[in-house]
């Protein structure tokens, strides 16, 4: 069912689950071990979402979870039932322009691997919707996001300069 | 992880007559934050996962006509710190949940999940190590090993568990006097000061709580802050605390007329002393007073050549937290 997981306790009775990922309604046959970072990435393709520690501390996994900031290695695909799922694939555009954030990591150079970038991007932007960055000082508690290479400076930059005006004072 | 049987109750009565009739080990799954975790690593291995998060009753965040907060047990910590009234009426439990996890996590982690979460000792949460919680009687490999993170109160000086409660939250609740309602899967419902359900190290170390396999955890009471202060100091300040203070005092004529502090990081449970308690009525909220106070603490703390250090980082944050508290009263 999922190369990348070993199962060492026998089988488990299948399930489905619907839910929505990015605008889309999608319905799955799975197994109720499989976690939501698992059925985004190996089951919808959806590659995106990284998987960094898969035990919750490190945030590469971030996605929002009907419009909250939600790390993904944590929570079981079959607790999504009904819900809304967004990830970094869901973001631009529909004509593939990138969001603003996207373009704003492009052009503060925010990152070095790469590999953290989505859950930053998707944890600043929870973050913004949820109220809680109202000014650039605010950012360095609200992104607990770990970035090994140590691009923080310019991520802090990106999501900065995408500030709404009358908070960035 | 071990295969289970899923299960998705959409009430609490339902819940409830889940956990009565599954197969046996069966855990309720909020968050899941620890138990997903923990299921992960082989330590927990439930036959029947209960998922709660489609009983939404069980999310409620409400005030009752005498004042008390009743916060659902599946409620997120950061629909708690969000909710005005919390904000505005208990400012030591707003401060307390800003204080602990990442944003992330405070959006997934519940009430009844975060003061039943299982202790962070490695030895425990590692396959391969003797563990007093995974096969008591085998010993604590702890003790032999890395324990400069471990319990400095409360612990038997020859055997037996040393883990503390991870939980900043709990502090907090020990604080406030909180109540915790359970309900049983026979349907019983009970009520028990939190200080009663967080078990003590010298207790069934099998478990950290009293509730019973398949007793629900269905709100939890937060008493009124009043006109209290209140302060939380954690020391480090992210991630699990080494050490920290909860503290909720009320000042009369410019002496304590009544004070609460419970600490973390430090013990099986969060720690409270009615000696210390007392000894602060009636006396001037001073930095002579709560260094006597802190210091009377940190001689009752049990330590080693590698948890020496946390003696002066509990005073230090003790007298903070009390300090920070008393401070309140000479804004106002």
């Amino acid at each position: 069912m999922n190369e990348h997981t070993h199962w060492a306790g026998g089988d488990a009775a299948l399930i489905t689950v619907s839910f929505q990922v990015n605008g889309k309604p999608v319905s799955l046959v799975i197994d109720p071990r499989v976690t939501l970072l698992d059925a985004l990435r190996d089951r919808l393709h959806l590659h995106g979402t990284k998987k960094g520690c898969d035990h919750g501390l490190c945030g590469a996994c971030t996605v929002h979870i009907d419009g909250e900031r939600r790390i993904s290695c944590l929570v079981l695909a079959a607790s999504m039932e009904g819900r809304s799922i967004t990830t970094i694939e869901g973001i631009a555009a529909p004509d593939g322009t990138l969001h603003p954030l996207q373009q704003a990591f492009i052009d503060h150079d925010a990152f070095q691997c790469g590999y953290c970038t989505p859950g930053q991007i998707m944890s600043a932007l929870g973050a913004i919707a949820a109220g809680d960055i109202k000014r650039p000082e605010d950012i360095p508690e609200q992104l607990d996001n770990i970035c090994r290479c140590g691009a923080y400076d310019n991520i802090k930059a990106a999501i900065a300069s995408v500030l709404p005006k009358e908070v960035k004072a | 992880m071990r295969a289970f049987i899923y299960l998705r109750p959409r009430s609490i009565a339902e819940a409830s007559a889940m956990a009565a009739s599954a197969k046996a080990p069966a855990h309720f799954l909020a968050g899941g934050t620890c138990l997903i975790d923990l299921m992960k690593q082989g330590v927990e291995q439930p036959a029947s996962v209960i998922d709660l998060n489609f009983a939404s009753e069980l999310a409620a965040i409400g005030v009752l006509a005498d004042g008390t907060l009743r916060v659902g047990g599946a409620a997120t910590l950061a629909h708690v710190a969000r909710d005005a009234r919390v904000e505005k009426g208990w400012p030591l439990l707003h401060e307390t949940i800003l204080d602990g996890l990442t944003p992330q996590l405070r959006n997934a982690a519940t009430f009844a999940g975060n003061i039943s979460q299982r202790p962070r000792c490695h030895y425990f949460r590692e396959q391969g190590f003797n563990c007093e919680k995974k096969q008591p009687g085998t010993g604590c490999a702890a003790r032999s090993g890395v324990h400069y993170a471990h319990a400095i109160f409360g612990i038997d000086t020859e055997s037996g568990c040393i883990a503390v409660h991870p939980s900043d939250l709990a502090v907090a609740l020990t604080a406030y006097d909180a109540t915790v309602q359970l309900m049983a899967s026979d349907g019983n419902r009970r009520a028990m000061p939190i200080r009663d359900f967080l078990k003590p190290a010298e207790a069934d170390p099998t478990s950290e709580t009293e509730a019973a396999p398949g007793e629900l955890i269905t709100a939890i009471d937060i008493p009124p802050q009043g006109g209290r202060s209140g302060d939380y100091v954690k020391m480090p300040a992210e991630g699990f605390a080494m050490a920290s203070a909860a503290t909720l005092m009320a000042l009369r004529d410019g002496y304590v007329e009544s004070v609460s502090i419970a600490l973390g990081g430090v013990a099986h449970r969060p720690w409270r002393s009615s000696e210390a308690e007392a000894f602060m009525i009636g006396k001037e909220p001073s930095v002579k007073t709560f260094d006597l106070v802190a210091t009377a603490f940190v001689n009752e703390a049990v330590t080693d050549e590698q948890t020496a250090f946390r003696r002066p980082l509990l005073k230090q944050v003790i007298m903070q937290s009390l300090d920070r508290a008393a401070a309140y009263w000479s804004r106002s």
